[in-house]
């Protein structure tokens, strides 16, 4: 008897314990908590895993080659010194409205910035041979003629607060985190994953962010459908270990039959899950386990400013 | 005994936990796409096939109005027939999906024309999807050959239906005003043509001036304004019968009446002892009653496409803004406050937006916004932008733009259709200077 009721008490938890942690509609998906990124260079060698085949060791041994003459550079900012200290005491005080000019004969002009270029690249090479991955991150420059697509609605009553002057173009950093520009040149060039080195970043972060990264440029989306801002699909996908999709199908099909705009929406992002230009999905294969299975949610809302 | 059952139970729940964590419920990597892009669909449109030359011909001649249709909607981007790797002999034949993948089409038109020896049109049609290699639609029409653009047109609403998920807008006409001769002895002329351009013709003489056409929502029929003998007239005009009648005199009145949706009354505004006020007209029974009763000029009403509520034009406040009142009168609620004034307001046929005009800052704009004010955007700019009209699915919009010729005098008057996200403004081609336009609702 008792063996009996502790028996059926022990299974009673377990189905209680497996609906828990099996069931996804009840067990919450864990937050992923957005660390904020320090910006700052740091070697490429202790933080990534790259491997020995990579490009960078070639330009680095180039630069290698370069003479270095340190002792020119001395002689020539002691003299620099003494010139400037001489032109500022031959002016008189009461004439001077502008700054002393710097007199430097031009032969030693030239020799000077040579120095100073020579100095850097070998600074630069000696303390971190991986710069040049960490000079393909570049801040974006705004586009000068915007795509007409770009803004999904168009409104001239922006243009008719224009400034009359024209503006000048300077360069503007990116909105991007350090995330997504490393996630931007992971897709770009894949880089060999070792996972028997640690990473510092969250893994299923990155791996999330090539997803969207992947996906975006697919996901041909119907800025004039009407409630646009409300139709949301969720399609459950299974990938290959190659990355490339193996099933895609939607999930609320019953929400999204109820009206020609949603059903049109649905087949929308079904169509960029499947579109072969956006495949394969490059994604470290000694985690498959993670990104096997993907639940995407395409949601409009923040494309139209809700 | 009983170790025999525990023995079992440790059994079953290892079992159950080894499928649980088999299925990999809990492993989902769930990601929110939040951004995309608004680019054309690349649509792979095939020549309908037919066994006669004649039948090849109309096969080549539907194929064309339908990419013509369908790439000017700015909507879809047609895959250029010299890129076709293999076309189907047959629409039996379920296509080669990867030849058309590599073309980087999403979706495949194909079709088939038979021609019949009393001269019935029998057109067969099969929208594909490509990448999930399903059919979207398969369709069969009939009509007599002479109807061949009709076919074509439908069969471009039914891609753009369902790839879309608007109503199709090809298959409709525009009635507008031509105009020829100088500035000052201008001839107006109501002419008429299919939304592409093709089978124009003039529906009245040029001999008595006309204004303002407008299209009943639900009928081919249309009201406009004639100025026979220098007295403001108003008459009903059925384009299918060509069948015309008067509706009455209307002196002090500046706009032809907009039908009801309907089609049972008009709606319109009136002056009388110098003011202006808005009138419905009921058509069957001449019945006139009065909307709005203030010392303001009432103008321009536009009926909401469920025939609840009426928007109209009104400087009640001081200048011209746009009011929304119920259909049976009372008070108007204020939904413009931008700067400037606003005129001509036109309610979407999909009922969530108010197209109108907008004069500010010396300009004339073209603009939307939500039914309760919020949400404006201007769409379109020009030295004289006005009269927009929708298209019956509620995503297009058509106006006309004057620019002057030269300092002299002059003005070159044209049409323009526009998205309503503010994209792909494009010219209507029209024979001569036109304006006013008028949109028709899809034709039965």
């Amino acid at each position: 008897m008792r063996s009996g009721i502790m028996a059926s008490i022990f299974l009673h938890s377990a189905v209680i314990v497996i609906g828990i942690f099996g069931l996804p509609e009840i067990r919450s998906t864990p937050k992923i908590n957005n660390v904020p990124m320090v910006v700052e260079i740091v070697p490429l060698k202790l933080k990534t895993n790259l491997s020995e085949n990579t490009k960078i060791k070639k330009s680095d041994s180039k630069k290698k080659k370069k003479p270095i003459t340190k002792k020119n550079s001395k002689q020539i900012k002691k003299k620099i010194k003494k010139i400037t200290n001489k032109s500022s005491i031959s002016t008189p005080p009461a004439k001077m409205q502008k700054e002393p000019k710097l007199i430097i004969p031009k032969t030693q002009r030239i020799k000077l910035k040579e120095n100073k270029i020579i100095k850097r690249s070998k600074k630069k090479s000696e303390i971190n041979p991986n710069r040049d991955l960490l000079n393909k991150i570049k801040p974006r420059r705004k586009p000068s003629s915007p795509d007409r697509f770009a803004m999904v609605l168009r409104n001239l009553e922006k243009n008719l607060e224009k400034p009359l002057t024209p503006k000048k173009k300077i360069p503007v950093v990116s909105k991007d985190n350090l995330m997504d520009r490393l996630t931007k040149t992971l897709v770009k060039s894949p880089i060999d994953y070792n996972p028997t080195k640690s990473s510092s970043m969250s893994e299923r972060h990155l791996m999330i962010n090539i997803i969207k990264r992947t996906m975006e440029p697919c996901w041909n989306f119907q800025a004039g459908s009407k409630q646009a801002e409300d139709i949301i699909v969720e399609i459950k996908v299974e990938l290959q270990p190659d990355g490339k999709v193996r099933s895609a199908r939607i999930t609320n099909r019953n929400y999204l039959e109820t009206d020609s705009f949603r059903l049109a929406a649905g087949e929308s992002a079904l169509r960029a899950v499947l579109n072969p230009s956006c495949q394969p999905y490059k994604l470290p294969v000694k985690k498959y386990e993670i990104w096997r299975d993907l639940q995407l949610i395409f949601n409009p809302r923040e494309m139209l400013g809700r | 005994m009983k170790l025999y059952r525990t023995k079992v139970n440790l059994v079953l729940v290892t079992i159950f936990f080894a499928i649980t964590l088999s299925s990999g419920a809990f492993g989902e990597l769930r990601v929110d796409i939040t951004r995309g892009v608004v680019k054309p669909i690349p649509v792979a449109v095939t020549n309908l096939m037919g066994n006669t030359p004649k039948e090849q011909n109309l096969g080549i001649n539907i194929a064309n109005v339908i990419k013509a249709d369908l790439v000017r909607s700015g909507l879809f981007e047609a895959i250029d027939n010299k890129a076709f790797i293999d076309i189907e002999p047959s629409l039996n034949i379920v296509p080669k999906f990867g030849n058309w993948r590599i073309l980087k089409a999403q979706a495949l038109s194909q079709g088939k024309v038979v021609l019949g020896s009393d001269d019935q049109l029998k057109v067969q049609f099969r929208l594909w999807d490509v990448f999930s290699e399903k059919q979207m639609v398969g369709k069969v029409y009939s009509t007599v050959s002479g109807n061949w653009r009709r076919i074509a047109h439908i069969i471009a609403d039914a891609i753009y239906k369902r790839v879309t998920g608007e109503d199709g807008y090809f298959d409709t006409r525009i009635v507008y005003i031509a105009q020829t001769g100088r500035s000052d002895k201008r001839v107006k002329r109501l002419a008429i043509m299919d939304q592409d351009g093709e089978n124009h013709h003039f529906l009245t003489d040029g001999k008595s001036l006309v204004l303002t056409p407008r299209f009943s929502p639900s009928r081919q029929e249309i009201t406009y304004m004639s100025y026979h003998g220098n007295v403001p007239r108003v008459y009903i005009f059925n384009i299918d019968s060509g069948r015309q009648e008067l509706l009455g005199d209307f002196p002090g009145m500046t706009f032809a009446p907009r039908f009801s949706p309907d089609g049972k009354s008009v709606i319109m505004s009136m002056a009388k002892d110098g003011n202006s006020e808005i009138y419905t007209l009921n058509l069957r029974t001449r019945a006139i009653k009065r909307l709005t009763n203030h010392s303001s000029i009432d103008t321009s009403p536009h009926y909401a496409p469920d025939g609840s509520k009426v928007v109209f034009n009104s400087d009640r406040s001081g200048s011209q803004q746009i009011y929304v009142m119920s259909a049976e009168g009372g008070r108007a609620k204020r939904i413009s406050f931008g700067r400037g004034n606003y005129a001509t307001p036109v309610w979407s046929p999909r009922g969530d937006l108010i197209a109108f005009t907008k004069m500010t800052r010396g300009k004339f704009y073209i603009g939307v916004m939500n039914t309760d004010g919020k949400g404006e955007r201007l769409l379109a700019e020009g030295f004289m932008v006005e009269s927009p009209t929708w298209a019956p699915n509620g995503r297009v919009l058509m106006f006309f733009r004057e620019t002057p010729i030269s300092k002299k005098g002059g003005i070159n008057s044209k049409l323009f259709s526009i998205d309503l996200t503010g994209f792909n403004e494009r010219e209507v081609m029209t024979p001569i200077d036109a304006s006013d336009p008028a949109w028709s609702p899809l034709i039965p």
